[in-house]
């Protein structure tokens, strides 16, 4: 089966399942919406801007993201799902690239309810002008997050202890994403936009790029039998 | 050169102290894990000595007994420690 | 598996070390700039650079392990990873003990180094959390040699983009060694304690395999006696 049909296929049946079921994209948006309001009094602050925006609007990102992650393999964990996947056949690391775009889109589809949110409750700053570079920034935080979590994700499927490991391997696998990230908004958060540094945007990227191909030759063995 | 001499020479405005510390904590890691590791080795090791001698006198001693074996009796195991992978643990 | 040279290695690494401090605390100039304090950077410095270079070993035996299906290689891999887990817990404390005498502050943000080696010691904590929660063997082996090959990968860059961030937000005057170089005896004294640290690196590497390959064989022989009580304090053994 050729790689690019298995991964749709699994893509398919991973966002049917979630229509479905609808219950990871509430729970993540719940999740963000619970840490922005603990950032209003954790920074005690009604209107950030700048830096502090940056971390305001990161560190919920990144929290669904986790929670995202430790349910990307709870479909197949449950029935022997991988056991099944691997008696097809589609090559193995098929599904760990479906699982990364899927969390990708996922993220995506947070972002759109989370950023405007966010700015109607916590942002100074009118959300307008800076939207492109918002949308740019977070679409490449949120491919590394993607990759990480495929990677992650992966590595946890034989373990006793997946809840464990998952928040504690992604944390510190995504901090140069969120360093290039924060770099990457402070400024165009600022009450008076800046412009967007492309070097960080730029590091998101590459760290992303990097982290798939890498991941893309391990995929295999994350899976195998 | 004796140690109070030694120490006579560090410098206290540049933080010598500290800096006399850093290379006692990294002897002293290094030290105390060599030590350990040293310990276990030894026993590992002598035990894993005096249960192979155990076992060849046993394996001896049933080859002389009786030229055929009879299966379920100790030599039937096979005598090669087998190659199965080993985890780290 | 055989383990050669440990002696040798052993009186090596003893006397390269003794060399090396010798030379740090009698030799070496007081440097102009920070005065004593500077003599931390003879460990600091090798360390840091032979933990990174000990990671990378690692995940370079992760790659051959899922290569070959080898287990030495996984071993090989548990070991170096171990081993450079240990050094950098040194090379946090030592840079700590530095930033004190330096800054009077145990840390700073804006010094890349131990920033990128902070994010390190963080990713490589948990390669046991996740090699020893992994039951079955070869799914253990497989998993952690993935891992070792993708936190190998992001040593580099981990060390690439905390520099970048820092270089950014704190701009800063060229490092000495981009001054024209080390002054001859600081060199000197460099070299040979990195040549220490290095050659007690790989004592230390050697040891843990000798260690775990004596495991190995008490196993083997575990194995062989067959449930024969040849082995009278056997489960305590193991547990040692």
């Amino acid at each position: 089966m050729k790689t690019w049909r298995a991964i749709l296929l699994v893509l398919r049946k991973d966002l049917l399942l979630e229509r479905r079921t609808f219950e990871l994209l509430p729970s993540m948006s719940l999740l963000a919406l619970g840490t922005i309001v603990l950032m209003r009094f954790a920074l005690d602050q009604d209107e950030v801007s700048g830096d502090l925006a940056a971390g305001a609007l990161l560190i919920p990102l990144l929290l669904a993201a986790l929670l995202g992650i430790a349910r990307l393999f709870a479909a197949e964990e449950d029935d022997a799902g991988i056991d099944q996947y691997l008696l097809s056949p589609a090559p193995a690391g098929a599904i760990v690239a479906a699982k990364v775009v899927g969390l990708l889109l996922i993220l995506v589809v947070l972002e759109v309810v989370l950023v405007p949110v966010f700015a109607l409750l916590l942002l100074g700053p009118s959300l307008g002008p800076a939207l492109p570079e918002i949308v740019l920034v977070l679409f490449l935080l949120d491919a590394a997050l993607a990759v990480i979590g495929g990677l992650v994700a992966g590595l946890a499927i034989g373990s006793r202890s997946r809840e464990l490991l998952i928040p504690i391997m992604v944390v510190p696998f995504a901090l140069p994403a969120l360093i290039g990230a924060q770099a990457a908004l402070a400024p165009v958060l600022e009450a008076d936009p800046g412009a967007l540094a492309t070097r960080w945007p730029a590091v998101v990227g590459i760290y992303a790029v990097i982290l798939g191909l890498v991941g893309s030759v391990l995929a295999e063995f994350l899976v195998e039998d | 050169m004796s140690l109070p001499s030694v120490l006579a020479m560090v410098p206290e405005d540049s933080g010598g102290p500290y800096v006399i510390a850093a290379y006692v904590v990294f002897l002293t890691i290094v030290v105390t894990y060599v030590a350990i590791m040293a310990q276990r080795l030894g026993k590992l090791s002598r035990k894993a000595d005096e249960i192979e001698a155990r076992l060849d006198a046993r394996d001896a001693a049933a080859k002389a007994g009786s030229g055929s074996v009879p299966d379920g009796s100790p030599a039937a195991v096979p005598a090669e420690p087998s190659k199965a992978p080993e985890g780290v643990a | 598996m055989t383990v050669r040279g440990l002696r040798p290695l052993s009186i090596l690494s003893v006397a390269l070390i003794a060399i090396g401090f010798g030379l740090v605390f009698f030799y070496a100039p007081l440097d102009a700039d920070q005065g004593f304090r500077q003599k931390i950077f003879y460990l600091h410095v090798p360390l840091g650079i032979i933990g990174l270079i000990g990671f990378i070993v690692g995940g370079w035996h992760g790659l051959r392990y899922l290569r070959t299906g080898d287990p030495s290689h996984d071993l090989k891999a548990y070991v170096y990873i171990h081993q450079s887990q240990i050094v950098a817990v040194m090379v946090l404390i030592t840079g700590a003990i530095w930033g004190r005498t330096a800054w009077g502050a145990w840390w700073r943000w804006d010094e890349p180094f131990l920033v990128s080696f902070l994010f390190l010691f963080l990713i490589y904590a948990t390669y046991q959390v996740l090699r020893f929660s992994i039951d079955d063997p070869q799914r253990q082996a497989r998993a952690a040699s993935v891992f070792a090959v993708a936190a190998g990968a992001f040593v580099p860059v981990n060390f690439t983009v905390v520099r970048m961030a820092n270089e950014y937000l704190h701009p800063r005057t060229l490092d000495n060694a981009a001054n024209g170089g080390l002054p001859g005896p600081v060199l000197v004294t460099f070299l040979v304690c990195f040549g220490a640290i290095a050659v007690l690196y790989v004592t230390l590497v050697k040891y843990e395999l000798l260690s775990k390959s004596t495991t190995f064989r008490l196993r083997a022989l575990e194995r062989r006696a067959g449930g024969d009580d040849l082995l009278p304090r056997r489960s305590a053994v193991l547990q040692a």
